[in-house]
């Protein structure tokens, strides 16, 4: 019996030939379409590659020309590699690891220019829709960076403030302003009035209960008994001291009431002053009149946020993306050593573990797109080490240390991902200093600074760890060039001039992911002082003129009642005068004819 | 169609002359097929099963009927299979071996069913092949000229024929 079935034999290596042969002849082919597909699911654009070649004996692969577009704007490149090369370890491939100790990627560029749109087509943009998970944490962040910025920055600027302040300085009336029945000053006086009256009406309730009149015709009784008295006995004597003694009294107390009188007659004299005494209320009611032609305050938060807020919350969308991307493909925790199936154990034999993908280290070359005012770009290198799919199996995290420099601006980019373990930890620092101030893309209007013609430093840092995403930036923007103001009409000019004179200022940005998924951002500046100093500066004088003429009206108001009261009290006053001054006379008088 | 076809091939496997040596031994590695659960595994064995010149109806029949046998019997497997991967200690330097070999690992061979399986699957080709052999004369001798004369059987191969016909006139 023939045990071999040749019939099987023969066609299968046939077919595995033919395969083979295919294989060698197409496989680049359908190796790029693959990696374009792949890329394109990954990045949500198109990305292109000039050629892609392989070689089996080496198992290197090389890649020339590769583009990716930048979802956030499909004409120019989030990407843009000249050249990709790299060899493979031959055995870990054929157990599905591919193991790639060092790889070249030079001629790297980001943010070129593209011919054609880079928008996906609409079945794979469909795809790709399905593919992003919507309901991730991520997903949130973006909805809410999103939404923070249509809200934060889609209102219009604060100028509006400025066009309030000149209308209302320009068409100012004081008097229909003032409402009489509610100045602090009148009242004032009123109460003013009333206590004086009061108080006149005390000093004659005082003088009535002293009864001098009572009083002097009792000592001139006394003194008339005193002369008439002749001492025949002793007891005539001693009635005759008795008589002096009590003339002696009343001449002290007669002393004593006058002192109260001219006490009372000194305070009555003084006590007239209206005017100067409503002066403090007067003041106050100048102030609150006044304030109803305020400056309207600028809100300090939309300056910076007008001139960064909208940049910065791209910045942080774009790394809040790529960061994900990295958490996606990188997953924190590796398999089990021993894993229960549903049907069977897995038993686990030493050997030498391999992730999915590792890549020792990337040597990275290329140019930055930012460039210089003379049009120099910043040629960079560096590397990205330790890329594994199963961080837990590479000892050390990934890095990556890129530097650059033109002369004149520098570049540095560091990063830290750590998914070794149940945690991750992501750190991006970038620094760049030189920046032209044309590269961070802030519109040019006729109220900000001329951000575009300064010279910038850019510190930046952003961190994710586990789902916790912060970020901060301090940006230091100098060298302002002042901008041409023939141009500019209307209101706005005031608040061009103001910002016209501003040459530098520095602008710190901060955004952190919240515990209901959403981000929370601020932006600091000093500019906004800046501004809202030389805002005041400018509308001050104005303000004074203003308050000059409300100070004017309110005492013309006041003078006329300040003339009735004062009429009203003075001839009160005059009245109690003249009444304590008869009374003083009369008590002289008396005192005089006290001779003891 | 295809139940047709595949009921007239059974039938002639067992009413014809075709040699009880090559079905006998089709049965024992298709045994072997269907007790092992992993794929790469079960290529391996259909590529086996092919080269050699066993028939391949009793292949599939020894394949369907021990599939079912083996989910039966997974527990029984997954002990076999721990005894033989974790027990029998000096095998395992060369599992560790076979471990660190390239492909090697997609059989699965670690695993404690599908090594149960393959264990179990070759243990059982000689008393399979040999009870497969012996069934298959003892009926040749005693029950296949009156099976032929079942009704059943004269009515089959007529709509066999019948289909042959249509096909052709079509």
């Amino acid at each position: 019996m023939k045990i071999i079935r040749w019939s099987f034999l023969v066609p299968t290596i046939v077919i595995i030939a033919l395969l083979t042969l295919f294989n060698i002849l197409f496989f680049d082919v359908v190796l790029k379409k693959s990696v374009i597909s792949a890329g394109e699911m990954i990045f949500g654009a198109k990305v292109e590659i000039d050629s892609l070649t392989t070689s089996f004996t080496k198992v290197s692969l090389s890649i020339d020309g590769l583009r990716c577009a930048d979802r956030n704007d499909y004409f120019k490149n989030l990407i843009d590699i000249d050249h990709i090369t790299f060899d493979a370890k031959f055995t870990p491939i054929l157990r599905k690891k591919f193991i790639i100790d060092e790889m070249t990627v030079s001629g790297l560029k980001w943010g070129t220019s593209r011919k054609i749109s880079g928008k996906l087509s609409p079945k794979k943009e469909k795809k790709f829709n399905k593919k992003q998970k919507k309901d991730s944490m991520f997903a949130k962040l973006f909805e809410s960076a999103k939404n923070k910025a249509n809200e934060e920055f889609n209102k219009l600027p604060a100028v509006d403030a400025f066009s309030d302040v000149e209308s209302q300085i320009k068409d100012f009336d004081a008097a229909k302003l003032i409402d009489k029945s509610n100045l602090q000053s009148v009242k004032e006086i009123n109460k003013l009035s009333e206590d004086i009256q009061n108080k006149y009406k005390n000093y004659q309730t005082d003088f009535d209960n002293l009864k001098i009149e009572e009083k002097i015709q009792k000592t001139k009784n006394l003194i008339d008994q005193v002369s008439k008295t002749k001492v025949s006995s002793f007891d005539d004597i001693t009635k005759a001291a008795k008589n002096i003694e009590e003339l002696k009294n009343n001449k002290k107390e007669f002393d004593k009431i006058l002192k109260e009188l001219n006490n009372a007659k000194k305070d009555i004299a003084n006590s007239v002053d209206i005017s100067k005494q409503i002066q403090n209320a007067v003041n106050k009611d100048v102030d609150s009149v006044s304030s109803k032609l305020s400056v309207s305050k600028l809100n300090s938060k939309n300056i910076s946020s007008m001139i960064a807020g909208r940049q910065w919350i791209n910045r942080v969308e774009t790394v809040i993306y790529y960061m994900s991307l990295i958490k996606k493909y990188m997953p924190e925790k590796d398999k089990e050593p021993v894993k229960e199936r549903s049907k069977g154990r897995d038993v686990i034999f030493a050997q030498k573990a391999y992730p999915s993908l590792l890549i020792s280290k990337i040597n990275i070359s290329g140019t930055a797109a930012s460039e210089d005012k003379q049009g120099k770009a910043i040629a960079f290198s560096g590397s990205i080490n330790n890329i594994s799919s199963s961080p837990d199996m590479v000892s050390e995290p990934v890095t990556l240390n890129i530097v650059g420099n033109n002369g004149k601006q520098n570049l540095m980019i560091e990063g830290l991902f750590d998914h070794r373990g149940k945690t991750s930890e992501d750190l991006l620092k970038i620094s760049m200093s030189g920046v032209s101030g044309e590269s961070l893309n802030i519109p040019e209007n006729d109220y900000m600074p001329l951000v575009n013609t300064a010279d910038i430093k850019i510190s930046s840092r952003f961190e994710l760890v586990n789902d916790n995403f912060s970020c901060g930036a301090d940006v230091s923007v100098k060298d302002i060039k002042e901008k041409n103001l023939k141009s500019v009409k209307g209101n706005i000019k005031y608040l061009a001039e103001i910002t016209n004179t501003i040459k530098s200022f520095t602008l710190n940005a901060k955004a952190k992911s919240k515990e209901d998924g959403s981000l929370d951002f601020e932006i600091k500046s000093d500019i906004d002082k800046k501004i809202s100093d030389a805002i005041s500066q400018l509308f001050s004088s104005k303000i004074s003129e203003a308050k000059a003429k409300v100070k004017e009206e309110i005492n013309a108001i006041l003078k006329e009642q300040t003339k009735q009261v004062e009429d009203n009290i003075k001839v009160q006053q005059d009245s109690l005068l003249k009444n304590i001054n008869s009374q003083t006379d009369l008590i002289n008088n008396i005192k005089k004819s006290i001779k003891y | 169609m295809f139940v047709l076809k595949m009921l007239k091939k059974i039938i002639v496997m067992f009413q014809s002359d075709i040699s009880p040596d090559q079905i006998a031994w089709g049965f024992a590695l298709g045994a072997i097929l269907g007790l092992v659960p992993n794929l790469l595994m079960k290529i391996i064995l259909f590529v086996v099963i092919m080269l050699f010149r066993v028939n391949l109806t009793s292949a599939l029949i020894g394949c369907a009927l021990f599939s079912v046998v083996g989910f039966a019997i997974d527990p029984l497997l997954d002990k076999i299979g721990y005894f033989i991967l974790v027990n029998i200690k000096f095998l395992k330097p060369f599992y560790t071996w076979l471990y660190n070999l390239p492909v090697i690992p997609f059989s699965k061979f670690n695993n404690t069913v599908v090594m149960g399986g393959l264990i179990t699957g070759i243990a059982l080709i000689f008393p399979n092949g040999i009870l497969a052999k012996k069934a298959l004369v003892y009926y040749r001798a005693n029950y296949r000229d009156k099976v032929a004369q079942w009704k059943l059987i004269k009515l089959l191969n007529t709509a066999l024929n019948a289909t042959k016909i249509i096909k052709k006139i079509g």
